[in-house]
């Protein structure tokens, strides 16, 4: 027996909850096998928080190559003047708008990983979002996400879908697998306001399973799962004791509610938190530095609060958005469309904590853009193996080599 | 053959959005036949749509070095004017005689999926495909190819003879045509080289033109022909075969009929669409006028697309939007913006675009929207959610008085069965319609028993 499993029924036991659930479910949360073969693996309650900087982050204007020359020329209106950045190292320094990476990184929190793209670049939001979700590349399309496929690969069924979980309106690509698809969720403790139908005796979703129309029976299915998921959700979180304040922004409530539902010990093994507002073809000292601002309070909140919970210890964030910046800025005093970017990565279980490898060569460009050393997969990879030890090359569909920063 | 009431209701949801309780009574005993010509006659006008502005954005691009204010209230108003094209289109869906015409523009829409910023390529696409949208095949397929947003969108405009770019070539033969197996990588590349030089005059006229100096005009080697191909020649080679057929065709009959593919109907539908040529009035004949559209395993057996669920609840509740309505903000919880697909594949199909937040939303939309609703007169919704934190954005009248007053001096249960039967097309064996015993009156018992079917799992499918 999985170790959820039996966490999970003494759960349904001190909560009552199975009470409430046998009226409409019977059977069904003790039917469930759940994702079993995660017993066979010894992941130790450790987790993944994905942040998705959405839109294109400024890579070059996050981590700033301080006295840089080609920088400087490139970008005569955007580009940091070096005394302004929080210096880190003599080649190095952070966007003042975002102190908790140098935070992080004082407290040997926090590993950068520059130049992470893909072969082939494509330029499109769309497109490339799509291949960071999918973690297809520029030549492989595939209609499937690596985190939905990470559920296909330690999960037996769909009984526990918040095993993967995005905290937000909406579910992204990434969370749909071949079999099997992540779950979303705003606020738990909001359960009562779920729809009315969930708790609507005149509908008996545990018998009526309509097997012969294949659609009807995936949506009873689906409401079953989304009652027993919700119910879970809820009665869980009510232990939850964050002493941290947040602000108030969206991005803000929704990493509370991840550490929250992590403080409570929700067995979920990735969340997925997304963040908007990166696209700044013009005016970015003005438009980017209100979704980094909000970002970093975010952020801040989150690790110090993570940290003084002890939850560091078994949590890994990776920050990534779905390009970078060109070199150049614009005429209208944006940057366009780029290719290869920084990732971050946030845990006290880094082996290799700072600035991992170089940006890119600056003078040595393809087509006005950074050359890519590290593929986004290999990021991926990295973490899939050593982290959250599930086969990487089965999810992924392909072997890519690790990195060290875990 | 003579229709009964589920199977009018199943004709009328599978050539567009449903059919209102009074309509399908007064077709009830026609022949199939005679109801299918009554459709197509319906939509066979065509009206582009139009945002009333549009000339503006063809004629003013925004200048280099305007100021930020300038740039700001460009960006924000063509947003603005996509979104109002939205509504447009929205509202022309609304209306029962076109539905045919609009339930087939979808399908395109989602097919050649393009995800256009510029309101007047954004506008020209959409027309594009709904002037065809029933007509021929290859006409359609040639009319996307050759517009500008598709050739923005795909970056045919920087497929140049020295250096092709492929991402056109990809698509189309792996999204637009033959589908994924029938190709090789080296027919992508050489298909790129067919198509350098068809480009778009951006910033001018933002016409279509044969850019000659960037075509390849040497050989090139395609499915096993060879010859001094430019794109037609493609399309043409591409459309000669079968497979192409087969995969249109199989694409459509999952889009109207059902996920699980039944081999024999498909190769029957894809021979009559491949051997007219490819006219998809020939495909659709295939389908509705087969044997086994009315088969028990076909009807409600569906799951409604976002659109076929928004515009069938817009018309049972007979929902007024305010003129700023923000459809595009239920469209977005529904899973599907129009004009902004997710990807190059379009947007998730069938069970996919399930997921527990749409299925949750759904589920949701009819409460929010009956709360408070009166018989005799048309009601304000203002919808909130705490759970799914949907905060006052979505408002609107309805009024139910005139589905009400079809089933005057009916008993309790003889009405909530009929209305079941009118509006779950699966049937309604999971849920109790046992009169209540605790309604103050048969129209807070009306309204609650309607609330219920509109939320059940039964009426996502169609």
């Amino acid at each position: 027996m999985s170790i959820h499993n039996k966490h999970r029924r003494q759960f349904i036991k001190s909560t009552g909850v199975a009470g409430a659930g046998t009226l409409l479910l019977p059977n069904f949360l003790s039917a469930l096998s759940g994702c079993a073969d995660l017993s066979k693996v010894t992941l130790d309650g450790r987790r993944l928080v994905v942040i998705q900087l959405s839109g294109g982050n400024d890579g070059l204007n996050t981590l700033i190559p301080t006295g840089n020359d080609i920088y400087h020329r490139s970008r005569p209106n955007l580009a940091v003047a070096d005394n302004k950045t929080l210096k880190i190292t003599d080649q190095y320094g952070f966007n003042p708008s975002v102190d908790v990476f140098r935070w992080l990184y004082d407290e040997g929190l926090l590993s950068v990983v520059n130049g992470v793209g893909y072969p082939n670049p494509n330029r499109s939001h769309f497109r490339s979002m799509d291949i960071w979700q999918s973690a297809g590349d520029g030549n492989t399309e595939l209609a499937s996400g690596w985190v939905g496929r990470y559920l296909d690969a330690v999960c037996k069924d769909d009984s526990d879908p918040y095993k993967a979980l995005q905290v937000g309106i909406k579910l992204d690509m990434a969370l749909r697998g071949e079999l099997r698809t992540g779950f979303s969720v705003v606020d738990p403790s909001q359960h009562d306001a779920i729809p009315s139908i969930m708790r609507d005796q005149r509908i008996d979703f545990a018998y009526g399973l309509p097997a012969q129309n294949p659609a009807l029976h995936y949506l009873y299915k689906s409401v079953q799962s989304i009652q027993s998921s919700t119910d879970y959700l809820h009665e869980i979180s009510k232990t939850a004791d964050s002493k941290t304040s947040y602000p108030s922004t969206p991005f803000s409530r929704k990493l509370k509610t991840v550490s929250e539902l992590i403080s409570s010990g929700v067995d979920t093994s990735i969340y997925y938190v997304s963040h908007e507002g990166f696209d700044s073809h013009a005016n970015q000292n003005h438009f980017l530095n209100w979704p980094l601002k909000v970002f970093n309070e975010g952020l801040t909140a989150f690790t110090k609060d993570l940290r003084s919970s002890g939850a560091l210890d078994s949590t890994l964030v990776l920050v990534f958005s779905e390009f970078g910046r060109r070199v150049e800025e614009n005429a209208s005093g944006g940057t366009d469309h780029g290719t290869a970017n920084c990732v971050f990565l946030i845990g006290n279980q880094l082996n290799r904590a700072g600035i991992y490898n170089d940006i890119p060569d600056l003078s040595d460009l393809d087509n006005g853009d950074l050359k890519y050393s590290i593929d986004f997969r290999q990021v991926y990879a990295t973490i899939l193996d050593k982290w959250l030890k599930v086969d990487s090359e089965v999810v992924l569909k392909q072997k890519f080599e690790n990195l060290q920063f875990i | 053959m003579q229709l009964s009431q589920k199977q009018i209701q199943h004709l009328y949801w599978r050539t567009g959005f449903g059919i209102s309780y009074s309509d399908c009574e007064e077709r009830t005993g026609w022949e199939s036949v005679r109801i299918y010509d009554e459709i197509w006659k319906s939509a066979e006008a065509y009206a582009p749509l139009n945002t009333l502005d549009i000339d503006h954005w063809l004629s003013k691009p925004l200048r280099k070095g305007a100021s930020k204010e300038k740039q700001e209230q460009y960006h924000g108003d063509r947003r603005d004017t996509v979104k109002r094209l939205n509504r447009i289109w929205f509202d022309q869906m609304l209306k029962p005689q076109a539905d045919l015409r609009e339930k087939m523009s979808l399908f395109w829409h989602d097919h050649f999926a393009c995800a256009e910023n510029n309101p007047y390529l954004a506008q020209g696409l959409v027309n594009t495909i709904r002037e065809y949208s029933l007509g021929n095949f290859r006409t359609l397929l040639l009319g996307v190819s050759k517009h500008p947003a598709m050739i923005g969108y795909l970056n045919n405009q920087q497929n140049r003879k020295a250096n092709p770019n492929e991402n056109f070539g990809r698509e189309l033969l792996e999204l637009f045509t033959i589908g994924k197996g029938n190709y090789t990588e080296s027919d992508i590349k050489e298909a790129a080289r067919a198509f350098t030089g068809w480009q778009f005059r951006l910033a001018e006229d933002w016409e279509f033109y044969f850019n000659e100096e960037e075509h390849d005009e040497e050989i090139k080697v395609f499915m096993n022909e060879s010859g001094p191909f430019g794109g037609e020649d493609i399309i043409n080679i591409l459309l000669a075969r079968k497979e192409t057929a087969e995969f249109i065709a199989q694409k459509v009959y999952r889009y109207l009929i059902k996920e699980e593919i039944d081999k024999r109907h498909v190769s029957e539908i894809s021979s009559k669409f491949y051997d007219s040529g490819y006219e998809i009035k020939a495909l659709l004949d295939a389908i509705f006028l087969s044997d086994w559209f009315y088969n028990d395993e076909v009807i409600g057996a569906k799951m409604k697309t976002p659109h076929e669920y928004l515009i069938g609840l817009t018309r049972v509740l007979n929902v007024q939007y305010p003129k700023q309505y923000p459809i595009n903000y239920i469209q977005e919880l529904l899973g599907q913006e129009l004009f902004y697909p997710p990807n190059v594949g379009g947007w998730p199909k069938g069970m996919e675009a399930i997921n527990n937040f749409t299925l949750l939303f759904r589920m949701k939309l009819p409460e929010m929207m009956l709360e408070g609703a009166e018989i005799g007169k048309r009601t304000e919704f203002l919808a909130t959610d705490d759970y799914l934190h949907i905060y006052h954005r979505i408002t609107g009248t309805t009024d139910v008085t005139a589905i009400y007053e079809r089933f005057e001096g009916k008993d309790e249960r003889a009405t909530n069965q009929e209305l079941a039967n009118h509006l779950l097309q699966p049937g309604a064996k999971g849920i109790s319609l046992e009169p209540g015993v605790w309604w103050s009156s048969r129209e807070t018992a009306f309204i609650d028993n309607l609330k219920l079917l509109l939320q059940s799992p039964e009426y996502q499918l169609c």
